[in-house]
């Protein structure tokens, strides 16, 4: 059996990574994926510290959670298309009119 | 004590939410106005019910739900904020072609994310309200359709606040997993047992701060500010100005305050807290001052506040931090709804250079204008003055003193460029042709309402602290 | 009956409200009528309730209404509450009265204005927040005032919007006042926390049952005097008054003369109890005042801009005030605050009415010669440059007397001889004021000069009845040689301000004093004389015939003159180079560069924001491990 504390350092790798790649990544798609890469990485953080002190109420928790980010992806997208059709890109360097 | 009437209001402005966008979907007329009466009716109703549930402490979903007094009083002023806002959306979506039942649809939604985040002492409830009203403020930040800044506050509001969303559930899940259970008091009582002790649990009550530091955009966690707020339809900037920074304010006070009578006050979390506050005050006044867009500086005008709002947290004084809240949203919306007041068919005008010689071109505008300016830069007799001043006397009471100074100097910065927009109004000759197409009873209705509330607050404000007392004492 | 004194503010602020919202539809008349009438009532009310004071007695204590109570947090209280006792009298009654001539002499003045109700409505809304100042019975109430009149002052100095100078003297004001209001609220809260209330009479108690300490009575004192300093233009935040001259010459007269740059003198009178007790601020007030007096009567000397004069003058004699309350002769520095009430707006509304007989012209180098051109004016403005003076039997010597005997019986030797230093400036740039505008050769502009006429009535008999009082106003504060009751000002405020029991001089050295003071302000008077007057300059023919060449000898003339004076000749090179260097460069520069400095950080910061998201979230990721490292190390 696996020990619970790998799922958490797993976590946190991911988590890591999705910061990472939402730096490097240079369109607006990658940097949404990024983003839920992270979302799930704490989800799995939650489950694995939940785990390892047998409180079940996390599991529920994480429904809720897994709800929020595909919520949070549709309305990303959502943006990440109009974006496209206004100015027929998605690079980030694109989106800078307002600053200062 | 269980009873429906703590999930009534809620259930209203839901329910109402998804009335208005059905309704919209399918009933295609032109004249969207019937849509925001409705809602306003709604309103109405939800409100009825928040002023029987007074003082009632009812609670619902065991306990999930809880209506208190600070919740009930916090509900109120988003009733009214929302009320507000739609009626300065009136003019606005009819000349900048905003679809008018998304409009209304989501900000209910939105009322409800707020309202599900105040009235819960449970963190993941909350976070279920932050959500709530982040998506639906994604949405309304993009509203604007045919406008380039418009859908670029949106991606950038969404994409910032997603990360932020990440860093806060990976902090719930510390605080779950050190802690077991996301109560609020159980997670505290668990710091009491040992001191600040589990760092795992240390990280993630600061990664939940900064998960509401974001949303109430306190420095270095605000860069999202000032472009959402200049992009965003002007109705919906002034909805983000007040509401969400009410909510997220409410939430800071509900985890933090309880913390500090545990006797961290000499913690680290206080101290962090301490500096943020004050680079948030310098930030938003220092940079203000560059600003040429109006919009963008009420953005940084609304850095500085949150700097000063947090000052009350800091020293744990509930009651001035409701009633900077309560003063915050009649200006702030008073201060956005003069600026929709100014505009045409498919023109705003936000510069600062378009507001040369309104106060004389149109008076009535210039005098109310100027009031909310010089209530949000502190001028007595404005609730503005009073705000800042409760907050002050309480912080010097605890021993705040250098942070009060930092205060007192920024408000002196920040009093510039508010004055500069009353200087172009009244001290410059018109340099362009600006008008205002069309005389709106209802965004005039809700600037003199604004105007009185400014007043009222800083003149008369005995009857609305004691009721604001009695939500404060509700916490403890 | 005797609680009608509440009302005196709100007669002046129902007429503000009234004209706000319907002045555009209302006849010119009618404005001025209900402009002036307004003050006028006020007036009367504070002429009734002053005459109530006289007749209870002093044990009931002030008079206090309160209208509503207004803040409350925890057991700190302050109330929308007037207060009524001898000083706020005093000051009711010179802001009503000398207000009320202002309003009549600006019907005259402003008649050809197009802003004529917008300025009506401004100057209604400024002396009722002025009155509210002066009436408010807690610290909290004060500062209401204390930043209305501010603000009144900021829209009138900028009335004529359409100069961008005037625009700019407006944000100038605006600008270092607020760093003295960042001293005054700072003292407030203080205030709150130690006394926990701002009521004047709960501070006093607190001073007096030893609930503050010497040391936080002395910051707190300190940081109202910075306050003070702000809107009362002592160095170094005096910079905006002189700029402030922008304004119609009314409001220069009502605000920047006698009401509002007095009200730092006021407020430090009013708590002259912690100032006593604090001890080590009296004489740095004292110093502050008389550094103020002689640094602003040499700036005073240079200046050919007959509004400019005026403006150091005040400054220069705020700094006399300020030394009179920094020496303990609280009731002194109030008694010369009445007094230059009188006489600073007498001089200030005599040069408006010379300006406006000569079409605007402010500028002394292109007057002279006025005497037999302005009948009424002129007396006037002699008998105002004589009361400021300080030559004996004026109002102004008596009360400038009082402050520098009790600087001497201090044994404040230095205050004492910078004060007389600056008498002598005071009497010299006056008199050379008089002699450059009404006497000597006329060096005026042609096209002025067809329309030189005398003001109207309406503007000349305020002159008249402000002369009057320049006169006969201060003999209600004899001095003490004359008999212990000569004083009747000081023991009419001897409820407010209880009178230090200090060693009285002798009989003899104060003979002395008033002898000296004599001597000092005649040998201003005779050196301006000897080098404005003396030589008669240029046959006025010539002066007819080539004015451009005239003007030329006259510069010339002028400078050789200086030359002349081995006495002058340092002292106003010296104060040249001092308004150059010093008081341009460096004080004024401060201002500027601090503003701009403020501005450069608010520019380097802005360039954070650099509107990508990326950079945006770097920042956010720094603060999330910056916040956690500091957590967890």
């Amino acid at each position: 059996m696996i020990p619970a504390s790998y799922f958490f350092l797993l976590s946190v790798v991911l988590f890591v990574l999705g910061i990472i790649a939402f730096f490097l990544k240079r369109d607006l798609i990658t940097q949404l994926m990024a983003v839920e890469i992270m979302l799930n990485a704490a989800n799995l953080a939650f489950l694995a510290l939940a785990k390892s002190s047998n409180f079940l109420d996390a599991q529920v928790i994480v429904f809720f959670i897994i709800t929020v980010a595909a919520a949070e992806a549709a309305i990303g997208l959502a943006i990440v298309m109009l974006i496209f059709r206004q100015k027929k890109s998605i690079k980030t360097e694109d989106m800078r009119s307002m600053k200062g | 004590m269980n009873g429906f009437g703590a999930l009534a209001p809620l259930l209203i402005i839901v329910g109402a939410a998804l009335v208005i966008l059905l309704l919209d979907a399918f009933l295609k007329k032109d004249n969207k106005n019937y849509l925001a009466c409705l809602s306003l009716f709604f309103l109405v109703v939800c409100a009825v019910f928040c002023l029987r549930s007074w003082n009632k402490n009812l609670s619902y979903f065991e306990g999930q739900l809880r209506l208190d007094n600070l919740a009930l009083f916090l509900a109120f002023l988003f009733l009214i904020a929302v009320a507000f806002v739609m009626f300065i959306g009136m003019k606005y979506l009819t000349l900048q072609n905003v679809p008018g039942g998304e409009f209304y649809g989501l900000l209910l939604l939105a009322l409800s994310g707020l309202m599900i985040m105040t009235s819960s002492l449970n963190f993941i409830v909350i976070f279920l309200g932050l959500e709530v009203l982040s998506v639906s403020s994604y949405a309304l930040a993009g509203l604007k359709g045919k406008d380039e800044k418009s859908s670029e506050s949106a991606i950038k509001y969404f994409l910032m606040g997603s990360f932020a969303s990440a860093f806060l559930i990976f902090g719930l899940a510390l605080l779950f997993g050190t802690a077991h259970s996301l109560e609020i008091s159980a997670v505290l009582s668990s710091f009491r047992a040992n001191f600040e002790g589990q760092l795992l649990g240390l990280v993630g009550l600061g990664l939940v701060i900064i998960g509401f530091a974001f949303k109430i955009s306190l420095v270095p966690f605000h860069m999202w500010t000032p472009d959402v707020y200049e992009g965003a339809p002007t109705p919906v900037t002034a909805f983000f100005a007040v509401g969400p920074k009410a909510a997220g304010f409410a939430v800071l006070f509900r985890i933090l305050a309880p913390y500090w009578n545990e006797g961290f006050k000499s913690g680290r979390i206080f101290d962090v807290l301490w500096t943020v506050a004050a680079l948030t005050m310098l930030i938003g006044s220092l940079i203000g001052l560059r600003q040429k867009n109006i919009k963008r500086l009420f953005a940084y005008s609304s850095i500085a506040n949150a700097g000063y709002m947090l000052i009350a947290v800091l020293a744990g004084d509930g009651a001035s931090l409701i009633f900077f809240l309560t003063v915050y949203l009649f200006m702030g919306i008073g201060a956005f709804g003069s600026l929709i007041a100014l505009s045409k068919k498919d023109r705003e005008y936000t510069d600062l250079e378009d507001f040369a010689g309104v106060g004389f071109k149109y008076p009535w505008l210039g005098a109310i204008f100027s009031v909310f300016l010089l209530s949000l830069a502190g001028f007595p007799p404005t609730g503005g003055f009073l705000a800042k001043f409760y907050v002050f006397v309480g912080a010097v009471r605890q021993d705040l003193t250098s942070l009060v100074i930092i205060g007192v100097l920024t408000s002196l910065i920040s009093a510039f460029y508010y004055l500069r927009i009353i200087v172009y109004m009244y001290m410059r000759e018109p340099e362009r042709d600006v008008d205002i197409e069309i005389e709106n009873p209802a965004l005039f209705l809700v600037l003199f309402l604004c105007l009185y509330g400014v007043l009222q607050l800083g003149i008369f404000p005995g009857n609305v602290l004691y009721v604001i007392r009695q939500a404060a004492a509700s916490l403890f | 009956m005797t609680e009608i004194f509440w009302l005196i503010p709100f007669v002046p602020a129902a007429s503000a409200l009234v004209l706000i919202l319907f002045g555009r539809r209302l006849p010119k008349r009618y404005v001025s009528f209900q402009a002036c009438g307004a003050v006028f009532v006020s007036f009367g009310l504070a002429a009734f309730s002053f005459f109530g004071l006289l007749n209870t007695s002093p044990e009931h204590g002030p008079l206090i209404k309160t209208l509503f109570s207004w803040i409350g947090v925890g057991a700190f209280k302050a109330g929308f509450s007037f207060q009524f006792d001898p000083l706020s009298a005093i000051m009711a009654l010179v802001v009503t009265g000398v207000g009320f001539l202002i309003h009549i002499y600006s019907v005259g003045y402003m008649s050809q204005d197009k802003g004529y109700t917008r300025y009506f409505a401004h100057l209604n809304l400024f002396t009722f927040a002025m009155l509210v100042l002066v009436l408010a019975s807690n610290m909290v109430l004060m500062f209401v005032g204390w930043e209305g009149v501010g603000l009144c002052s900021y829209l009138l100095i900028g009335f004529w919007f359409e100069k961008p100078s005037a625009a700019k003297a407006g944000m100038k004001a605006f600008i270092v006042n607020r760093i003295g209001d960042a001293g005054f609220i700072l003292g407030i809260l203080f205030l709150v926390m130690t006394v926990g209330s701002s009521e004047f009479s709960a501070i006093a108690a607190a001073v007096g049952n030893g609930l503050l300490s010497q040391g936080l009575a002395t910051l707190i004192a300190i940081l109202l005097f910075i306050g003070a300093c702000g809107k009362s233009a002592q160095l170094p935040l005096h910079v905006w008054l002189p700029d402030a001259m922008e304004g119609p010459t009314p409001v220069s007269a009502l605000i920047h003369a006698a009401t509002m740059v007095t009200a730092g003198v006021y407020m430090v009178a009013r708590l002259n109890v912690l100032y006593t007790f604090s001890g080590t601020v009296g004489p740095i007030i004292a110093l502050v005042g008389a550094l103020t007096a002689v640094f602003a009567a040499t700036m005073a000397l240079v200046q050919n801009d007959i509004k400019r004069v005026l403006a150091y003058s005040t400054i220069s004699q705020l700094g006399y005030m300020f030394i009179g309350c920094g020496v303990g002769a609280y009731a002194a520095g109030i008694f010369h605050l009445y007094t230059h009430a009188f006489f600073k707006s007498l001089l200030f509304l005599a040069a408006g009415s010379v300006i406006h007989a000569l079409s605007g012209e402010q500028d002394m180098r292109r007057m002279g010669g006025l005497k037999k051109y302005l009948p009424w004016t002129y007396p006037v403005f002699l008998v105002g440059a004589v009361a400021i003076a300080g030559v004996p039997f004026l109002s102004g010597f008596f009360s400038k007397d009082a402050i520098l005997t009790r600087a001497f019986g201090q044994r404040q030797y230095v205050i004492w001889v910078l004060g007389l230093a600056g008498a002598v400036m005071t009497a010299f740039y006056m008199f050379r004021l008089i002699f450059l505008t009404f006497y000597g050769v006329e060096r005026l502009d042609p096209e002025a000069k067809k329309h030189l006429h005398e003001s109207p009535k309406v503007m000349t008999v305020p002159l008249a009845i402000l002369a009057f009082f320049s006169i006969t106003a201060g003999y209600v504060g004899l001095p003490a040689v004359l008999g212990k009751k000569a004083d009747v000002f000081g023991r009419f405020l001897e409820p407010v301000i209880k009178p230090a029991a200090e060693g009285h001089l002798g009989l003899g050295t104060e003979w002395f004093l008033i002898l000296i003071s004599v001597v000092v302000a005649l040998l201003g008077i005779f050196i301006a004389h000897t080098f404005y007057l003396k030589k008669p300059g240029i046959p006025h023919g010539l002066v007819a015939r080539f004015p451009r060449i005239y003007k030329l000898i006259y510069n010339k003339y002028y400078v050789d003159e200086i030359y002349d004076g081995a006495v002058i000749n340092p002292l106003i090179t010296g104060s040249e180079w001092i308004y150059a260097h010093f008081d341009l460069k460096v004080v004024d520069g401060t201002v500027n560069n601090s503003a701009s400095a403020v501005g450069f950080f608010g520019k380097i910061l802005s360039y954070l924001q650099t509107g990508l998201v990326k950079d945006y979230a770097l920042i956010f990721l720094l603060g999330i491990v910056i916040f956690i490292g500091v957590l967890l190390f």
